[in-house]
């Protein structure tokens, strides 16, 4: 044995192969291996590296495994590197991986090799903030604190990640590659947040444009504006449609929930492509954006990553399938979402989000919620505090309002009214809604 | 690697002599997690993971962290000198600066696990089978009208922790932890809602238990025939109403509306805080109503040493209506100006640890007994009918809401909100079942419309806490059913047909 935890590892599944484990040979297996290191900096109520935010660096090596025995069952688990990695240590790893061994005849699948994407997810700058020779992290803390609204409890956290994976099969795929991240957010007063996330750092334009916007907000935000009234409207800003694109989009697509009878669609929805949104809507997992969050080379099932429609022109396309779900379904595994984030909702009609702004006489930006989490994925209905929201009056954000907001959102999506607002600094649109708004 | 073995690595590494002063976490966790969906096996995990982290100070009180998923001594010197690197960058830059853990006097001790199943009591065959036998008897649960798709998961999780510190702490302990869990969704067309019913301990007793008084099986009845009303029910309007909640959310109203509003680190933006202190002494409610945060024994979020080192005290947050005590670490409850009660948790060894809750209850003084019923049905109607014999009973609109399912709170606002599975309007002589909206109000309104509770006191409501990036077990409940007067600051839901 090494001190190689991907060595080990597969030497140890190509024995478990030949020779048998409880009496029963391993036919097929699945190995992924992730090693990451992270700096992560932050600052608490306007002081940075306090002793609940202090500069930290984490290592980690750890694996997942799905393997496949003679008899069909399988076995799934997650691993890291053993404090003493001797033969006595894997006998009985495999032992108990063999106890808990399953009968899941869809599930037993792995993947081919087949031809990986071009797509960006490493970047040498964060390896160098990661190996200690750029201080870039550092600048930036700086950079928050030295710029803070004088006034403002300042929150903020930084990370950088560089990671190394594996991901090896019975079945021919050996790949290792790079991944990068860097995330940068701040908030002021615990009521005005924003953020950068991205697989390279944030550029000194992307920082100024998100910087300032967050700024202006704060102090637009402390005028108080008049109460909403019976007219009007509700812009949910991109973090929050991002949010309910995690609550409502990702269970609801899901292959499984759609199996299991848990999803607000069913099998048949699909097939026969039915419209559930209005005319001019889809959404899209597109993985293969150069440097962006939810992109990715491969699953760690080892599926290459592609483009995947969910939904077209209002009509459901697929579902979101692994390979246990894809086989259910009897075509190909998909791209998969990584978080709301990794879902691309676009419009025909959509608009900037300054020329949305301009038009807009009567309305309320909703910047957070409050309780989205516990909202019913199903049905679509919410009903959600605002801590944050600023009123629009005349095409102009007129300072922060308290209210509660109300609707569903598959409503929002199947009506002729919804505009969605582009933003060069957002991967979500803002959504022009009907929703019902009341003074708090 | 055993747990003495982890023991003797933080001993050596955490009790050397250093220029400042280091406090070490190891964890070693192992998992078992099973999942059944609709009468097949979909998902047996396992998993073990240990690691260290150690946050490390410089003589002046700059504080650098570091971890590694892996327990050995080479390693943990390895992080002391990274964490102490760390901590001395972050000092050279003007970070701040925190001397408060070194004049806190050490501890010692060792708690055992103390379980009567060990973890590997049963094999994973065993434990399958005995899930198998108890998601199959769902498969008698028949709606009228509609079908229920279940999911059932049990988990199973052993956790040792070992603490130590340049003073001479050294504290372990194991915190085992056992959940199972029916998941159901009742739907027709395109409405659909799910629900869930849970019964938590320490070991794969909880199977062993359910196979044989089927417990858990009967609350997934009675849920399910609720949840099926729930489904095809109109919404209550948005409005204020005087209400009655159940103990789960009673836990949810004592976690989002005060538990954490009192954490030590949060004083300075808290509702609850004034310059940075927490308002000891304010009056938060009428007399009578108490709320306290403390571990027990085998529950959900048992925690009895501080991830810091420190033992967890028992808190009385609320005391006939008075604030009296915060849940302070050894870092901010000072300068919060609360007294030090061990209140650090941290999500894993690789986690910084934040002052949270565990166990927290909401009790009122003043108690109606109510008689045991089998279903939800009949307890709501005893309910009624106490209600009425005791003349509290209101005209119109009286709403119990039934099942926890979550919550938020901006303790800079006040402002919390939580959402229940659904609401019965027991003014109502015919019980009329409304589908929910959400719960909100601010915290100091919430709690001085506080009046008594009935029924059953019940403090196993479990659940997640999310604060800063970490998840953490919450749990706690209420001296029964508590009951909520009409607030103006205090609303139910709303919906788009209220237009």
């Amino acid at each position: 044995m090494t001190d190689n935890l991907l060595a080990d590892l597969t030497q140890v599944l190509q024995n478990a192969q030949a020779g048998p484990v409880l009496g029963v040979r391993l036919r097929d297996w699945r190995a992924a291996v992730f090693r990451t290191q992270i700096i992560m900096l932050g600052i608490k109520n306007n002081i940075g590296g306090s002793v609940y935010t202090p500069p930290s660096y984490k290592n980690s090596e750890s694996a997942e495994i799905f393997l496949v025995w003679d008899d069909g069952k399988c076995s799934r688990a997650k691993l890291q590197k053993p404090s003493e990695s001797n033969g006595y240590h894997w006998k009985r790893e495999l032992e108990f991986w063999r106890m808990a061994s399953f009968e899941d005849p869809f599930a037993v699948r792995i993947p081919h090799p087949a031809k990986l994407p071009e797509v960006a997810v490493a970047s040498d700058e964060i390896r160098s903030i990661i190996e200690g020779a750029d201080r870039t992290a550092f600048d930036h803390q700086e950079k928050i604190l030295s710029s803070r609204p004088r006034e403002a409890q300042t929150g903020a956290n930084i990370t950088a990640l560089w990671g190394k994976n594996s991901i090896y099969t019975s079945t021919g795929i050996n790949i290792d590659y790079e991944e990068s991240r860097y995330t940068v957010s701040w908030s002021f007063d615990s009521l005005i947040a924003r953020g950068y996330a991205k697989r390279r750092l944030i550029t000194g334009h992307e920082w100024q444009d998100i910087w300032n916007e967050s700024a202006s907000r704060y102090e637009i935000f402390k005028k108080q504006a008049e109460p909403v009234g019976q007219n009007t409207c509700v812009i949910l800003s991109p973090s929050v449609v991002e949010q309910m694109t995690e609550q409502y989009i990702l269970p609801n697509f899901s292959g499984e929930n759609i199996f299991e009878g848990q999803s607000k669609f069913t099998l048949e929805d699909f097939r026969q492509k039915r419209k559930v949104f209005y005319e001019g809507i889809s959404l899209e997992i597109d993985p293969l954006r150069p440097y962006h969050w939810s992109s990715y080379l491969l699953t760690p099932e080892g599926v290459p990553a592609s483009r995947t429609i969910l939904a077209s022109q209002g009509s459901l396309h697929s579902p979101y399938l692994n390979t246990k779900y894809a086989l259910r379904w009897e075509t190909s595994p998909t791209a998969i979402p990584y978080g709301g984030g990794g879902i691309k909702i676009t419009q025909e009609q959509q608009v900037s989000w300054a020329q949305m702004l301009k038009e807009i006489d009567d309305g309320v930006l909703v910047l957070s919620v409050l309780g989205l989490h516990t909202q019913n994925p199903v049905t679509g209905s919410f009903s959600l505090a605002v801590p944050s929201g600023l009123r629009i009056k005349n095409g102009c954000l007129a300072g922060g309002v308290n209210v509660r907001i109300s609707g569903n959102y598959w409503e929002i999506l199947q009506s002729p009214d919804l505009v969605c607002g582009t933003s060069d600094l957002d991967n979500s649109p803002y959504f022009l809604t009907g929703c019902r708004c009341e003074n708090i | 690697m055993d747990s003495g073995k982890i023991r003797e690595i933080v001993k050596d590494i955490a009790g050397q002599p250093y220029p400042g002063y280091v406090i070490m976490r190891a964890q070693a966790r192992r998992e078992i997690t099973i999942k059944l969906c609709n009468g097949k096996i979909e998902n047996v995990f396992t998993g073990n993971e240990s690691g260290m982290g150690v946050q490390a100070f410089t003589a002046n009180g700059a504080s650098g962290f570091s971890s590694a998923n892996t327990i050995d001594r080479k390693m943990a010197e390895e992080l002391v000198q990274k964490a102490t690197a760390l901590a001395r960058e972050s000092e050279r830059i003007g970070c701040e600066l925190n001397q408060q853990i070194f004049s806190f006097p050490p501890h010692y001790d060792a708690l055992p696990n103390g379980v009567q199943y060990p973890f590997d009591q049963f094999t994973p065959q065993e434990l399958q089978d005995m899930l198998a036998f108890i998601h199959d008897q769902l498969k008698k649960i028949h709606l009228a009208d509609t079908g229920i798709a279940w999911q059932t998961s049990y988990k199973q999780i052993e956790d040792y922790w070992c603490i130590g510190r340049t003073d001479g702490t050294l504290v372990s302990f194991f915190i085992p932890r056992a959940v199972l869990l029916h998941q159901g969704t009742v739907r027709q067309g395109d409405a659909g809602q799910s629900f869930s019913v849970h019964l938590s301990g320490v070991d794969a007793g909880i199977l062993l238990q359910e196979k044989r008084d089927g417990l858990l099986y009967r609350q997934a009845v009675d849920k399910a025939n609720f949840i099926s009303k729930v489904r095809t029910a109109d919404q209550i309007p948005s409005g204020s109403y005087p209400i009655i909640i159940d103990y789960g959310l009673a836990k949810g109203l004592a976690h989002e509306a005060f538990g954490h509003a009192v954490e030590s680190d949060l004083a300075e933006e808290s509702v609850l805080s004034q310059n940075g202190k927490l308002q000891i002494g304010l009056m938060v409610s009428n007399h009578g109503v108490d709320i306290t945060d403390g571990s027990l024994k085998g529950d959900w979020a048992y925690q009895p040493y501080s991830a810091n080192g420190e033992k967890r005290e028992n808190v009385t947050i609320v005391e006939d209506g008075i604030l009296k005590q915060g849940l302070g670490d050894v870092f901010s409850a000072e300068k919060a100006g609360m007294a030090m009660t061990g209140a650090g948790r941290a999500e894993s060894y690789g986690s910084i640890p934040l002052p949270r809750m565990t166990n927290i209850r909401l009790v009122t003084k003043k108690h109606i007994p109510l008689p045991e019923s089998e279903t939800l049905e009949n307890e709501l109607r005893n309910m009624r009918d106490v209600l009425i014999r005791e003349g509290l009973l209101e005209i119109g609109h009286h709403y119990v809401l039934v099942g926890y399912r979550g919550g938020q709170v901006n303790i800079k606002t006040g402002d919390f909100v939580f959402q229940c599975d659904g609401a019965v309007n027991i003014a109502d002589p015919a019980l009329t079942v409304y589908r929910p909206g959400i719960f909100s109000g601010k915290i100091l309104s919430v709690l001085g419309s506080v009046r008594l509770s009935t029924g059953q006191e019940r403090y196993d409501a479990i659940g997640t806490c999310g604060k800063a990036g970490q998840s953490i077990p919450s749990s706690g409940g209420g001296s029964g059913y508590i009951f909520i007067e009409k607030n103006e600051h205090i609303r139910l839901g709303g919906n788009e047909s209220d237009r």
